[in-house]
């Protein structure tokens, strides 16, 4: 038999396809500019052990094998690298295996997607917390696992995706399933906390980017879904930056999630704000300038959201200009994200922004933040510093927001917007790992990598000789015939 | 093989091209798949395309995956050919995805890519319309039918001059000069004809003056859905005359699908396009608030209501149905759970019943399921081919509900 025949015979010949107009359609990402491949193959698994047979054909054909989920990764992660490529397309995997209501944590196949999954556990008057990656909620729970995403409601109470995990099933790329967290002793009966049984192998799995193995199980906790929420909308005008970051500090040292139940911080920075204004993109705005920022918060008793609000807002006022509200016609855009739409994906609203074929060429990183200001001046600089170079090749720079997570964190979401024109893409994918570089240099973190920030990771060799050898290694346990997502950390 | 971009030579794809800045404007975020709804306060609702159930499944059967396609053909990365025609009319052009496309909706704020890509099922007959200009399309089993459609003027190869047979032969309904123009359309004349009889029913307890023309022709949905374009305006210029020559000028139908066709695609393509058009559920419910037509009884078992995708998202006719069942039935109604905007297809349109027949009925299969959650005794519906597809499933999973046309609720409580 044949390689598509072997796979046709694993997961049936409906979920295996090599036409061509399903495989172009695995070709892109959300970026605008990395190469558009299609796989060779696609399949449709719809358990642990059809992926294992996947992987062991794999084996036997010496084929790479790209695991995707929703297809929502910003910076190349779901594309393949070449047209040998088998995608394992694990949208099919999408059972919630159990809800154990009395620990607090959901057992679910990983191709699930966060939408899916919440809309169940809504009904159950739970959620996930954090809703998956500003990418939007037709990200899959696995992917979300694959990276340590945000962005999608809820960091700033919850965390990134992976916070938030107790349990992993992983298909290793020798074909072997392991379960990672407390379950992975047979006398533990439901997962319900990651860390024990001695090292934290788990966290090789987390944030891989699909590199390590195969993500087949996501065990997550998930939390009594508050009946009340409010939110406030300000801007700010002077000493933006560090008056945000002022104000950030001020609320952590007033108890911030725990305390004032926070549940979403953002910012967005001036020229994002000109951006949505210049089009009148939120009439409810005006052509205010400088900078705005929204919180929402949470609570289970309306006194004690009431409590909340007064404090944060006394904190906020005191820090920005004015208030942009209270109600939604008057600018305060938290009761249309979380009261009105329910949908709480603010950043991929944003997309598209700069309006038709203009694609986010994303840096995200995070940072600490105290260094926060620092990282956007700087980004602002490097903005001027290149702007004859943006010109050239149709693209624009910024940071079009910042998500506050649970604790000393922020993710800056910054990047390119560019479009799909062939002559430029070279000239953006510089641009864009050049801004990687300076964020990286400048103490930033990244989180999700993809294959542009990977590679950006790995050539820098801003890490020791002994931490990439390291990585390798690790890499050659976990997928020794190198198959699974190749090219990746340039693996 | 995927073919690369300096191996080939473009294809023209003419009306794909001009949507070319549409098509590219689709952020691939994939909301089309999944997407949550509704305010926090109340359960949010998964709404999604029929695809993500039923079928294969691939990327490509869902709005962010067509664009791709439509991308690959224009930058000619791929060849159009009768495999990737399949993959296309794999839809039922519900407009789900345009509804949840990147999933904002508010007066006040406009940051959606919705914008600009402008309506999906628009992009989506055109693409067929290029595929059928290649020679790869449409499917065999609507080839066929188009045949009958040259011969006899309808999909179902009825006999053109029995289209009338279910109607008595001096009813005054045929008589010239009414004020409303009643257009029968053929699922509601050689399928379903009771329909068209409950109508009429109704309508002699009001003082409405309706006329039906003898020589109508099949609206052309089927023909502008599955991107037969020429025999689509050849059949609306015929009916266009036809009603010109009547000198009515307001058309009533009871079917959403020509409703959709008369309302949006024939002024498109007639310039000179100049009628009210309204679905027979406006009209009826026109005539209750002008105490035209009474309701005498009321319905005492508990009802819900599927909103045919023609009917709703495509035209927005929401609240005539709903206020014709308040009248009917004020205190025994409940929604379904997703409904108006959000609601889930059928599984019937663009083709796909006569396409891909298993995945129409198994589409249905979900939203008897859905209906049966609410406890409802009776599903309702306002559109001839949702009738038929939705009793077809209610059958084959032999579930208790009943699946009714509105009209025929309204005709026994009159």
């Amino acid at each position: 038999m044949e390689l598509y025949d072997e796979l046709a015979s694993i997961v049936g010949n409906m979920y295996c396809s090599a036409k061509d107009g399903d495989c172009v359609s695995y070709a892109r990402g959300l970026d605008p500019c990395l190469a558009e491949i299609s796989p060779k193959i696609v399949v449709r698994p719809r358990s642990t052990e059809e992926v294992v047979e996947i992987v062991k054909c794999a084996i036997k054909y010496n084929s790479p094998i790209l695991p995707r989920g929703g297809g929502c990764g910003l910076m190349g992660g779901v594309k393949p690298i070449n047209n040998e490529t088998i995608l394992v397309d694990m949208t099919r995997m999408d059972k919630i295996l159990n809800i154990d209501e009395d620990n607090h944590v959901v057992t679910t196949q990983a191709g699930i997607s966060w939408s899916r999954l919440n809309a169940v556990l809504f009904d159950k008057g739970y959620y996930t917390g954090n809703m998956g990656p500003g990418s939007g909620l037709n990200a899959a729970i696995g992917g979300g696992m694959s990276h340590h995403s945000g962005g999608g409601g809820g960091c700033a109470k919850y965390g990134k995706c992976t916070d938030n995990c107790v349990g992993l099933e992983v298909v290793l790329g020798n074909g072997d399933v392991i379960t990672l967290g407390s379950q992975a002793s047979k006398h533990v009966l439901k997962p319900f906390v990651r860390l024990g049984h001695g090292s934290d192998l788990m966290g090789i799995f987390l944030g891989d980017n699909g590199t390590m193995g195969i993500k087949t199980t996501v065990s997550l906790k998930i939390f009594p879904k508050p009946t009340y929420f409010g939110g406030k909308t300000f801007l700010i005008k002077d000493r933006i930056y560090e008056n945000v970051r002022d104000m950030i500090q001020e609320m952590m040292m007033k108890g911030w999630s725990k305390e004032l139940g926070i549940y979403d911080f953002f910012f967005t920075p001036p020229p994002s704000v000109a951006g949505v204004t210049m089009d009148n993109l939120i009439k409810s705005w005006g052509d205010i300038k400088g900078g705005v920022i929204f919180y929402v918060t949470e609570a289970f008793d309306d006194r004690v959201l009431e409590a909340n609000m007064e404090t944060l807002e006394k904190i906020a006022k005191k820090y920005s200009t004015r208030e942009l509200g209270p109600s939604p016609q008057q600018g305060n855009i938290t009761d249309w994200f979380y009261g009105e739409q329910g949908h709480w994906q603010v950043y991929h609203s944003l997309f598209s922004v700069m309006g038709p074929d203009y694609f986010p060429a994303t840096t995200e990183v995070m940072c600490p933040v105290s260094l926060m200001p620092d990282i956007i001046h700087k980004m602002d600089n490097w903005e001027r510093e290149h702007a004859d170079e943006l010109l050239e090749v149709d693209a624009e720079s910024g940071v079009s927001h910042v998500v506050m997570l649970n604790h000393n964190t922020c993710y800056i979401g910054g990047g390119l917007s560019a479009t799909h024109d062939e002559e430029f893409k070279q000239g953006v994918i510089d641009l864009w790992k050049d801004q990687f570089r300076l964020l990286l240099e400048s103490g930033c973190v990244l989180y999700m990598c993809g294959q542009i920030g990977s590679h950006v990771i790995v050539d820098s060799r801003y890490f020791s000789d002994e931490y990439y050898a390291f990585y390798k290694k690790i890499k050659k346990v976990c997928d020794p015939y190198n198959l699974i997502s190749p090219g990746k950390f340039r693996f | 093989m995927v073919k690369n971009v300096a191996d080939s030579e473009k294809k023209e794809f003419r009306r794909i091209k001009e949507l070319e800045e549409n098509i590219y404007s689709c952020v691939a975020v994939g909301d089309c798949r999944n997407a949550l709804k509704g305010p926090y306060s109340k359960p949010i609702i998964e709404i999604s395309c029929p695809n993500r159930e039923n079928g294969p499944g691939f990327e490509s059967y869902f709005a962010r995956g067509r664009f791709s396609i439509a991308r690959a053909l224009l930058e000619g990365k791929i060849e159009p050919t009768e495999e990737l025609a399949e993959i296309v009319y794999h839809c039922t052009l519900c407009g789900s995805c345009h509804e949840v496309c990147n999933n904002c909706v508010n007066p006040d704020m406009e940051i959606n890519a919705r914008t600009n890509i402008g309506e999906h099922t628009d992009i989506w007959e055109d693409l067929r319309a290029d595929l059928v200009d290649a020679g790869v399309a449409p499917l065999p089993r609507h080839k066929e039918i188009f045949e009958f459609q040259k011969k006899e003027h309808n999909p179902y190869n009825g006999k053109h001059e029995d289209r009338l047979n279910w109607l008595s032969k001096d009813s005054k309904f045929l008589k010239p000069g009414g004020e409303y123009l009643f257009f029968v359309g053929c699922t509601a004349t050689y399928r379903l004809n009771s329909m068209s009889l409950d109508f009429l029913s109704v309508i002699e307890k009001s003082d409405v003056d309706l006329t039906i023309l003898k020589d109508e022709w099949c609206c052309g949905s089927i023909n502008f859905r599955t991107g037969v374009e020429e025999l689509g305006k050849e059949t609306a210029i015929h009916n266009f005359n036809l009603f010109k020559d009547s000198g009515i000028k307001k058309i009533v139908t009871n079917c959403a699908g020509c409703y959709r066709t008369l309302k949006i695609d024939y002024p498109k393509r007639i310039n000179e396009w100049d009628f009210e058009v309204l679905h027979s559920i406006e009209l009826i419910n026109n005539i209750i608030k002008e105490g035209r037509l009474t309701i005498k009884k009321k319905l005492s078992k508990k009802i819900t209501y599927h909103d045919p995708c023609h009917l709703g998202r495509h035209v927005e006719v929401y609240d005539a149905p709903r206020e014709v069942i308040k009248e009917i039935c004020p205190d025994n109604f409940v929604e379904l759970r997703r409904n108006r905007g959000n609601s889930y297809c059928c599984g019937a349109g663009g083709g796909v019943k006569s396409g891909y027949p298993e995945f129409a009925l198994d589409t249905s299969i979900e939203r008897i399921k859905e209906a049966e959650e609410t406890g409802a005794e009776i599903l309702s519906t306002t559109c001839p081919f949702c009738l038929e597809n939705l009793q077809e499933a209610a059958e084959k999973i032999k579930s208790k509900i009943i699946v009714l046309d509105l009209l025929e609720l309204v005709k026994d409580l009159i």
